[in-house]
């Protein structure tokens, strides 16, 4: 008996003290540990098809991020939930919003993404890898990338640069913030680099040279280089692959149509919160947000808004926003279009009417989009004439895209058309979190 | 020899050795008595073996034995469960023979279970409360730890919600961690020396963030014979990196041998209600509100939402929300033993309806426990239980839930259309739609096993071997059917399971002896490896062909999916060594070294050690015949404890993950950044206490200080999130809880006919966070509850709102930088959840055969945000802006708001600007912080025992009837629904708010409980 018991304690200790770091050495199995993130063309490939991923979210393009440049402009009202929604709407907007918060985060996580790319695609090096193949992938980063400092700039001025992926938690993980011209050089930079690296190719959803050139043609126009925006625009206008489509409504129901130059391409597998947001629950909305009266009274003017007038629906005597309308589970999967050939002339026009004796083909160019309305060519004889017209223009036909509360900052109009005359109130807070985690970086001022 | 027992024993082993002349080798017969030596009572079932041979007996009723042997017999070993056993020498010609067995410790009247040990509380030196079975019997609650409340000082023990099963919040000695993650500042929890899971694996209500389920409550209470609270470090170290928030030390009922075999029965039913109803406006108040809106928005007054406020109906669906809920609970169970094998079998079934609908908890579980005596010095034995739970739950508590959408949606909006279908109201779906329709269930699967052996090498060397499994699996399952989606709205539903397996093996070995002339010295060793692993799996599905056909499997389409494991594991070592001196001065010292798989290879190890001195001051000649002064002891303690569990599993590396796509195309990204330098977090405890009887013990009583610093507490720090992450794991911070507990009992009145006990425990607990690099922000409050060094933890961060000025009506804030701007540079820290002083006090009469007792409960000093009302004194921030018509309803207390200049009221103007309405109503403001402070008559029981003449006539040896009344009287100025709610339930970041929380129900009940 006895030697039994010595053999079951012997049996014991024995599983005790197995190799015990062994047993404690577990790995993950949800995740990959970051050395091996990288290190194929197949996980290069991987990373990327993230990159793409963490702009739809729904912090970002995918909601919260367009949702409060509505919010600010002319066009849209909170319907039913929100306070949160107020701060933007009545221009009182806090740092300690978590709108601001969260669309922060989002940014910064496409930026990391991409760098991951760029510096993961540029330090791996394999025969079957060809330069080509590696540089079509660090141009598709490169263009994520100044895409989303060029929305970071713009909503909130300047912010800190970040160039390398994020490894651990380093000094340098503390950056101070850059100007918003220095951040707007940068996205040039990248830009430039991304038409450098892309191939000549057509492609709706992912980046192309032609979509880093189209988003050169907004960038100018931001920065007032007219001729150049003009010349941007000019070169993707030029291309064959890129037509208005009619009617105007099929933007709304249609993905990737031949007008598009880059948009996220949505599926019902991780749907597009974005899809019902406008619709009343009797259509399987959410009715979180709707149009203001003003733009109801606009869209109803036949003559202004031609066949545009599909934004707007109705539904038990109240008008709702019709746009996102691909509701359903499964489904949900709206596109958000982020570059269309429409922008490309009216960034020509307005870039042709701040330059002398261009009226005329500025003119044209808003005559291209209204005529797409099914509306009749609009006469502008004076500068000041088209630059209004080009801006009633954009009001209508980017409505539900979020273009408006940018145009007016960036003409100079925010103050006569939205009342907010306080120029500090033209960008964002810096998110209050952000602020009190990193000291390096100084608060907007006025907030 | 220094007791008076040592030497009577003395004396009776030298007279038997007197008589002995020489040893007769023929045939004896042996007989004799074996008495417990305190009271000289009879001990029943004793062994007694002639030394060195099989030949033996056990003792009768009346401890009497007899032994017919032809051997030599020199000594007798007897033995006994529950006392230590003793050999006595048998002279010749000694043929009635008495035997006085010294109770074990663990039998005493004071006995409590410390790391790996049973001891008398009397040789402590460190702090621990045990809480008999008797004392939580029959508490229409479904777990254990909900049972505690108000009765171990320093205890703080927090129903999240009165949601039946749900979470509850326990701490001990205060909080100190706070990671999001739920277990953290938990308590570990043993049960039959299994160190189980406490990480809730099923929602009870919905989503992490909401109330979530009570591992604890898949352990039936009526099973339970003690528990013991391990709090200051000296007691809890032996338990190393999981012993930091203190110990709960849950002892199952187990057989005795030679017993007959005892057949008990208890069953109750009760029933519970809300003991406070919302208050909300009716459909003519509601409508004039928002008139009243419209035209302070500027817009036109000829044009009102509802030009016929007075006339618009009221729909009132609080009864159809609230409901007086059934609680039903049945325990049936046998113990007993032979001379070498006993046993406990248990069975129960509780079933308890929530006071909202429709949610619902039953469970059914049964309980194994048994002993064998294998040899004289082999013993094994197992302990198991076996649980079902189940749960009706609706989906997300707070968000879309029964109360948000019921109290939501404004009261003139119907709850069904003219055809009888549920009318959609502008807030989430109708509440009475989820209540008929939704089927959302949630099961537990649950088995906590354990088997010991324990072998006695030689004389006071014993070794044991245990092997533990605890299982849980929790398996989730939703359909949303046709009514439920509505008109156009797509069926759906999902599966999920999470099951989580943990596997435990242990040693130890310890040792007892005297030494340095007859001083006790004991010392214990011992490993233990465990690992976890954690398999988790859902589909949604939608879709379906028809109501009826609603398996996943029927679904036309997939929805989503998601899957994973996650695994830890944890290798120890741990020692125990305590000495008496003189019966005077005690000494002790735990230690534990611990191996976390969640730490990178340098810092795997931690090690925790403590050590312990108490004085018996009531031994000393002084006071060794003083009358008044029974007991009386100073003690003190200090050593080190651990936490690990507050962080995932691998929060040590940095990690990619995928779960995205783009354009189909699956993708990666980067999840969580590297910090290899991530270590346990440490806690220093230091303890001094006093503990006391006079009077015969009548009065007894305890205080203890202690303070408690925790360096390097674990959490999840915000970094910049210009890094592309928000947080990293690190050991960011130190926090401390100084306290001081306070326990008094007394013996009222003791007579043959009157027994009254009564006892107070209080416990005051200042929590601080002493050091922490950046504040953080809980993201589920939106940010207004926040982690700042200097505050206690969980502060409300809000705008403090002076007055309402009588001129504009609009809300005026305190100007914190006097810079003329309201912003978030005005925001104050304005309160915490931390109470100041809680406890309980406890009496119980017993007069004849009746018995009556009561308990209350305190938490004093905290407050709570009553979040619900941002959204029902919305004051025109919830409606439709461009229709003016309404989504959300008021609580009636938006009636008071300002109306006209002059008027004098702490409840701003409705509607106004955009600017205005985000300035009186968009904020977080002081108006929802309210003091929780709160007093609960927690219980009543008056009940009557049948006399034993005549229970034993109808052949039952016990038989009790009762009543019981739960939550009578609540004294608190809290207005919302409860002042003890916790929304965020499953966070530990998240405290003392209330958002559409389920309320905690008063309830009555009647019982009855017999014995065959």
């Amino acid at each position: 008996m006895k030697k039994r018991f010595y053999i079951l304690m012997a049996c014991s200790v024995m599983a005790g003290a197995t190799s015990c770091n062994k047993f404690l050495d577990l790995q993950p199995s949800n995740e990959i540990g970051e050395a091996v993130a990288l290190d194929s063309e197949e996980k290069l490939q991987r990373a990327l098809n993230g990159a793409y991923s963490r702009m739809q979210v729904s912090e970002y393009y995918g909601f919260e991020w367009t949702n409060a440049i509505w919010l600010s402009d002319d066009n849209v009202v909170p319907y039913s939930s929100g306070t949160t929604d107020l701060q933007f709407d009545g221009y009182a907007v806090l740092s300690s919003s978590n709108t601001i918060d969260i669309n922060w985060k989002a940014m910064y996580q496409v930026i990391n993404a991409a760098n991951n790319v760029i510096d993961g695609a540029a330090n791996f090096n394999d025969p079957s890898f060809t330069a080509d193949e590696k540089n079509n992938m660090i141009g598709q980063a490169l263009f994520l990338r100044g895409l989303t400092y060029f929305d970071l700039a713009r909503t909130f001025g300047g912010v800190p640069l970040i160039l390398k992926p994020t490894r651990g938690l380093q000094s340098d993980s503390y950056p101070a913030k850059s100007t918003a011209d220095q951040v707007y050089a940068q996205v040039l930079t990248d830009l430039n680099e991304a038409e450098a690296k892309l191939p000549e190719s057509t492609s709706r959803i992912y980046a192309t040279k032609k979509a880093a050139t189209a988003l050169k043609a907004r960038l100018f126009l931001y920065q007032k280089k007219w001729a150049e925006a003009e010349q941007a625009a000019t070169t993707v206008i030029a291309d064959n692959d890129y037509v208005l489509v009619k009617p105007y409504e099929k933007l709304i129901t249609d993905k990737a149509t031949t007008e598009s130059i880059f948009e996220l391409q949505y599926n019902g597998n991780d749907g597009n919160p974005l899809s019902g947001l406008f619709l009343p629950q009797a259509l399987g909305g959410t009715y979180r947000i709707g149009p203001t009266n003003g733009f109801v009274t606009l869209m109803n003017d036949a003559a202004k808004s031609g066949s545009r007038n599909v934004l707007i629906g109705m539904s038990g005597g109240q008008p709702y926003g019709n746009r996102y309308r691909r509701v359903g589970t499964g489904r949900n999967d709206d596109n958000v279009i982020i570059l269309r050939l429409a922008e490309m002339y009216l960034i020509r026009a307005e870039a042709r009417a701040q330059q002398p004796g261009k009226l005329a083909d500025g003119l044209a160019d808003v005559n291209e989009v209204r005529r797409r309305a099914d509306l009749t060519n609009a006469a502008a004889g004076t500068q000041a004439a088209l630059l209004q017209l080009i801006e009633d223009e954009r009001r209508i036909e980017f409505a539900f895209e979020p273009h408006r509360w940018f145009d007016l900052i960036r003409t100079g109009r925010a103050g006569a058309v939205l009342g907010v005359t306080d120029a500090k109130k033209y960008v964002f807070p810096l998110p209050a979190n952000e602020v009190l985690t990193n000291k390096q970086l100084i608060q907007n001022d006025g907030y | 020899m220094g007791t008076l027992i040592n030497k009577k024993l003395f004396i009776i082993v030298a007279l038997l050795a007197c008589a002995v002349n020489g040893a007769w080798a023929q045939q004896r017969t042996l007989k004799g008595k074996v008495l417990n030596s305190k009271d000289r009572s009879p001990v029943a079932g004793a062994s007694v073996y002639i030394k060195g041979s099989k030949t033996g007996s056990a003792t009768d009723a009346t401890g009497s034995f007899s032994i017919t042997t032809t051997e030599n017999v020199r000594a007798l070993t007897v033995s006994s469960v529950g006392f230590s056993s003793r050999e006595v020498g048998v002279g010749a010609g000694v043929d009635d023979i008495e035997v006085l067995l010294e109770q074990a410790a663990d039998q005493g009247e004071d006995v409590v279970v410390v790391g790996y040990v049973r001891k008398s509380k009397k040789d402590l030196t460190g702090s621990v409360v045990r809480v008999a079975g008797d004392e939580i019997r029959n508490m229409p609650l479904a777990s254990a730890d909900q049972l505690l409340q108000g009765k171990a000082a320093g205890v703080q023990i927090s129903s999240q919600s009165g949601t039946p099963g749900g979470g509850v919040t326990v701490r001990v000695r205060g909080t100190s961690s706070f990671s999001p993650n739920s277990p953290a500042s938990q308590p570990l929890y043993i049960v039959d020396g299994v160190f189980i899971n406490t990480t809730p694996l099923g929602p009870a209500g919905y989503g992490t963030e909401q109330q979530i389920a009570n591992p604890l409550a898949d352990i039936n209470p009526a099973d339970i014979e003690s528990i013991d609270i391990l709090k200051d470090a000296n007691a809890t170290s032996i338990y190393g990196s999981r012993g930091a928030n203190g110990v709960v030390i849950i002892t199952t009922k187990r057989g005795s041998y030679n017993r007959k075999t005892k057949i008990g029965l208890n069953t109750y039913y009760g029933t519970a209600k809300a003991w406070r109803l919302p208050e909300v406006t009716n459909g003519p108040e509601t409508a004039k509100l928002l008139n009243e809106i419209w035209v302070n928005d500027g817009k036109n007054a000829a044009n009102l939402p509802y030009p016929n406020a007075a006339n618009e109906p009221t729909y009132d669906r609080i009864p159809e929300i609230f409901r007086t809920a059934g609680t039903y609970n049945i325990d049936l169970s046998a113990s007993g033993g032979g001379d070498k094998t006993s046993f406990y079998i248990g069975g129960g079934y509780f079933k308890q309806d929530g006071i909202v609908r429709p949610l619902t908890f039953d469970r059914a579980n049964f309980r194994l426990n048994l002993d064998h005596q294998l040899s004289r010095n082999v013993r094994f034995g197992t302990s198991n239980t076996f649980s079902r739970s189940y749960r009706t739950i609706v989906p997300n508590d707070n968000s879309t839930g029964v109360l948000l959408t019921g109290l939501g949606n404004a009261s003139l909006y119907p709850t069904y259309n003219a055809d009888g279908t549920y009318y959609r109201g502008p807030v989430g779906n109708n509440a009475v739609a989820l209540i008929k329709e939704s089927r959302e269930t949630s099961t537990s699967i649950r088995a906590i096993s354990n088997m010991f052996l324990d072998w006695e090498i030689i004389p006071r060397l014993q070794f044991r071997t245990s092997w533990s499994v605890d299982f849980n699996d929790a398996r989730n399952r939703a359909f949303s059917n046709t009514a439920l989606v509505g008109p156009g709205g797509i069926t759906n539903g999902y599966e999920s399971s999470n099951r989580q397996f943990t596997w435990i093996n242990e040693q130890t070995l310890r040792y007892g002896t005297k030494v340095l002339g007859g001083n006790p010295l004991n010392i214990l060793v011992g490993n233990t490896i465990q690992k976890t692993v954690t398999n988790s799996f859902g589909v949604g599905a939608a879709n379906y062909p028809n109501d009826d056909l609603n398996n996943l499997s029927s679904a036309a389409q997939a929805a989503w999916w998601s899957g994973g494991k996650v695994q830890s594991a944890l290798a120890s070592f741990f020692g125990r060594f305590d000495f008496t001196l003189s019966n005077k001065y005690i000494f002790d010292v735990n230690m534990r070294g611990d191996a976390s798989s969640r730490f990178g290879a340098n810092n795997r190890w931690g090690f925790f050690p403590s050590a312990g001195f108490a004085w018996v001051i009531s031994n000393e000649d002084f006071l060794q015949n003083s009358n008044t002064v029974s007991r009386l002891k100073f003690k003190t303690s200090y050593g080190l404890t651990g936490s690990q569990e507050t962080i995932a599993e691998f929060a040590s590396k940095g990690l990619w993950g995928g779960n995205d796509n783009y354009n189909l195309q699956p993708g990666t990204r980067p999840v969580q950044l590297a910090n290899p330098d991530l270590k346990w977090e440490q806690t220093k405890q230091f303890n001094a206490g006093v503990e006391f009887g006079l009077f015969n013990n009548r009065l007894e009583g305890e205080i203890n200080y202690y303070n408690k610093m925790t360096e390097g507490v674990l959490l999840n720090q915000p970094v910049p999130n210009s890094t592309g992450f928000s947080t990293i794991a690190f050991n960011g911070g130190d926090m401390s809880n100084k306290g001081i507990e306070f326990t008094l009992n007394a013996g009222v009145i003791r007579n043959s006919n009157f027994r009254w006990d009564v006892g107070l425990n209080v416990a005051h607990n200042k929590n601080n966070i002493d050091k922490l690099n950046a504040p953080y922000f809980e993201p589920f409050s939106r940010n207004f509850i926040i982690f700042q060094q200097g505050y206690p933890v969980n502060g409300f961060r809000l705008w403090q709102q002076e007055r309402v000025d009588p001129q504009t009506g609009n809300a005026v804030y305190t100007d914190v930088d006097k810079n003329g701007v309201i912003d978030d540079r005005d925001r104050l820290i304005l309160g915490s959840n931390q109470p100041d002083v809680l406890g309980g006090l406890n009496s119980s009469m017993k007069y004849k055969n009746f018995d009556f007792s009561f308990a209350f409960s305190f938490e004093w000093g905290q407050e709570v945000v009553n979040w619900n009302t941002f959204f029902l004194i919305h004051g025109g921030t919830r409606y439709n802006a461009a229709t003016g018509k309404a989504t959300y309803g008021f609580y009636k207390k938006q009636l008071d708001r300002w109306q006209k200049p002059g008027d004098i009221t702490d409840i701003p103007k409705v509607g106004g600007t955009a600017a205005e309405r985000s300035n009186n109503y968009g904020l977080f403001t002081s108006r929802a912080l309210e003091d929780g402070s709160w007093t609960r008559l927690r219980n009543v029981t008056l009940g009557y025992t049948l006399p034993a003449a005549i229970s034993a006539k109808a052949g039952m040896s016990y038989v009790r009837v009762y009543i019981m009344g739960t939550n009578l009287w609540t004294i608190t100025d809290y207005s919302g629904l409860d002042p003890e709610v916790n929304a965020g339930g499953g966070k530990g970041t998240v405290g003392g708010v209330e958002m559409f929380t389920v309320p905690q129900p008063r309830s009555f009940q009647a019982g009855i409980s017999v014995t065959f």
